[in-house]
């Protein structure tokens, strides 16, 4: 399935898309690193919103706008915000295999109309989670000024 | 033939018989000798052998088949049922019960039952096995259990009620489609309220007792009795004693009582920890015991109890005991506590100092209970759960621990805090209370904001910076005072929004890496709130 996110085209396998919905209420995740946008209520489940666009190294499109993403995987609970959706591909179409130019984004396919970069749920997850891990604690004091520790 | 599909039944009824098995040995070891037990024993291997066959499980057949001859033997009075073939059965108990584990993970078994069962066959033929019996002989006397002994075949209770086997997940499903059965209800009573309809009012209220009752039946469905867990102490116990060089009777009482099967798997770590931790430290050694007057050997007493709205477990011992002052100078000469501190701190705080992480000394490391979980990560886990642990010890007397857990992991009550805007839960059971104070109460010290509240200073956290706004209010602040281990810490917000009941939903990666956060929840409005988790909020602040 292809989308596009920042000034990229990407592709997301099918197999691994729950649904696509327009982007709902969204609500914050304390201490979340900014590349989690907030939670979303999927079918009552608290999936972390991940902006696509900030992962990468971009800037993040419109607070209000944007389609998401819902994986389908047992590795991760997340989905992904993105900026819009296009057109259902055949595997068969996929001209030519390669590694990917983006960050995060190790993957890259040659269709006839261009290239769109793999965007899978394991390889966002990591980069999410490895963002987590480097990202350095806060300390808070009372009066809610925050220093580096 | 595909045989998966019957593997899931094979594994439970395979661990049911294995359980059995193990209840079977150790009557047959209190002495209850009696024919029946002997031929339940012999069917139960039989049953597993054959089930293990006709799944195409060759080892476990064989293992199974072993066992099967020594009851044989045992059955027609050529062999006694003496401590060495008491060891050998639990031994192969455990090491089916580990294949069994192996064939529920990965579909296949590659443990190695060789040794065991070339033992097996030797005590059956009559010739003496290396180790075991003398080994058995030392401590099987001394485990008793106050749990019924099982019933063989032929006694077994009548139970008119009809059961079937539901897989564990539906249960869960089923837990998770009521918790937002009712997150919908309030969301019902929130448009009804809007609508200013009374007939709506009315049909929520009607709503509201049904799904009230779900909410008892499904969590009714989802008991095991603590028997489930408990079972397995009492070999848990003999073989520490044993590798100890130490006599324990060891009891269970209330274990038929009932606890949310999540609660009991998530309590099996800590439970066993403590209990180890009780015969490796607390029970004295039998020479030391005779010189104070206590008999030879230890007691070791595990009692469930169920409360209202509560479950209660306590492990108690007649050991040494702990002494409150000897805590807190370990505690202030190892840097974990200052001296002005230790003047001040009580004696049920100065137990829970063992909780503490790098309180134990090398010297009394041992290989039993200073391995895998400490004492720090078992009153985390029983945090963790809803729970409380607190410790009562007289020195020279002995120790009592206990764990008073919710009835259900899936609802708790939270008190929900707002800041900047953002509405946050601590859960209750963390809260010691909540207080306003003026700014000119907080001092800065060393670089940190502190509370001085129950002579003692306690580090004050804003929340703001873990939910990335400033603080506007320049007023009072609302703190919340909360336990972190055997720490307090005072969280700053903006407003308290009041207590509530929450169905927790458990967070799934990545959000499950952000240590401050344990579970999240949707409020009957839709919106959604995590959960903190006090002890990532200290570690995040630096505290």
């Amino acid at each position: 399935m292809l989308f596009s996110a920042g000034v990229w085209r990407c592709a997301v396998p099918i197999g691994e898309v729950a649904e696509v919905i327009e982007l709902p209420a969204l609500y914050p995740i304390p201490g979340a690193a900014a590349v989690l946008r907030g939670a979303i209520n999927s079918h009552g489940r608290l999936l972390p919103l991940v902006d696509l666009s900030l992962l990468c190294g971009m800037e993040s499109g419109s607070a209000s706008a944007g389609k998401v993403i819902v994986f389908d995987n047992f590795i991760a609970d997340m989905a992904l915000l993105v900026d819009d959706m296009h057109e259902v591909r055949s595997s068969g179409d996929i001209l030519e295999e390669d590694e990917g130019e983006v960050p995060c984004l190790t993957r890259q396919f040659m269709f006839a109309d261009g290239v769109a970069h793999l965007v899978t749920c394991q390889g966002v997850l990591a980069a999410v989670e490895r963002l987590l891990a480097e990202s350095r604690s806060m300390v808070a004091t009372c009066d809610g000024v925050a220093t580096e520790a | 033939m595909d045989m998966s599909q019957y593997r899931d039944l094979f594994v439970s009824e395979a661990r049911e018989h294995i359980r059995t098995m193990n209840d079977l040995v150790e009557a047959l070891s209190r002495g209850d000798e009696d024919g029946e037990l002997v031929a339940s024993l012999f069917r139960m291997a039989h049953s597993v052998k054959g089930m293990a066959a006709s799944m195409g499980y060759q080892v476990i057949a064989d293992l199974a088949h072993r066992m099967e001859d020594l009851m044989d033997g045992v059955r027609k009075g050529r062999l006694s049922f003496d401590p060495g073939a008491a060891a050998l059965l639990l031994e192969g108990a455990d090491l089916l019960e580990a294949m069994l584990d192996e064939v529920a993970q990965e579909g296949t078994v590659t443990a190695d039952a060789g040794s065991l069962m070339g033992r097996l066959s030797a005590h059956t033929a009559g010739m003496p096995v290396s180790g075991t019996e003398a080994q058995a002989q030392d401590t099987v006397h001394s485990i008793t259990t106050a749990s019924a002994p099982p019933l063989p075949p032929g006694r077994e209770r009548k139970d008119s009620r009809q059961t079937i086997r539901i897989r564990t997940e539906l249960l869960d499903s089923l837990i998770n489609i009521t918790g937002e059965l009712v997150t919908t209800k309030y969301r019902f009573l929130d448009v009804a309220q809007e609508m200013n309809s009374p007939r709506l009012e009315e049909v929520t209220a009607d709503l509201s007792r049904l799904l009230h009752e779900l909410q008892i039946q499904v969590s009714t469905a989802r008991m095991l009795p603590f028997s489930t867990l408990a079972d397995r102490f009492p070999r848990a116990v003999r073989d520490l004693a044993r590798s100890r060089g130490k006599e324990v009777v060891f009891e269970v009482e209330g274990t038929e009582l009932e606890l949310d099967r999540g609660m009991l798997e998530s309590l099996a770590d800590p439970l066993i920890h403590l209990i180890r931790n009780a015969v490796d430290h607390g029970v004295e050694p039998s020479h030391i015991r005779q010189l104070a007057g206590k008999p030879p050997a230890g007691k070791l007493r595990l009692t469930a109890e169920r409360g209202r709205d509560q479950f209660m477990v306590v492990l108690s011992d007649d050991g040494r005991g702990m002494d409150p002052a000897a805590l807190i100078a370990t505690a202030i000469e190892r840097g974990i506590l200052t001296p002005e501190d230790g003047w001040r701190m009580s004696a049920e705080q100065a137990f829970l100092l063992t909780c503490q992480p790098g309180f134990s000394t090398a010297s009394e490391v041992t290989d039993v209970s200073g391995r895998g979980v400490g004492m720090d990560a078992a009153r985390a886990s029983i945090q963790a759960l809803g729970g409380q642990f607190s410790i009562d010890s007289i020195p020279g007397k002995g120790t009592r621990m206990v764990i008073r857990l919710p009835l259900t992991i899936a609802i708790i009550t939270v008190l929900l805090v707002e800041v900047g805007g953002v509405v946050c839960a601590v859960p209750v059971n963390t809260v010691v209370r909540t207080v306003e104070v003026n700014r000119n109460c907080l001092e800065e010290r060393g670089g940190r904001t502190q509370l001085f509240f129950e002579e003692a200073n306690i580090p004050v956290v804003s929340l703001h910076g873990l939910v990335g706004r400033q603080a506007t209010s320049a007023g009072p602040v609302p703190l919340v005072i909360a336990e972190v281990g055997t720490e307090r810490i005072a969280l700053a917000v903006d407003r308290f929004v009041g207590q509530q009941e929450i169905y927790v939903k458990p967070l799934g990666r990545p959000l499950s890496r952000l240590a401050w956060l344990s579970g999240g929840a949707i409020l009957g409005d839709g919106r959604l709130v995590f959960i903190l988790d006090m002890a990532g909020v200290a570690l995040r602040a630096g505290i």
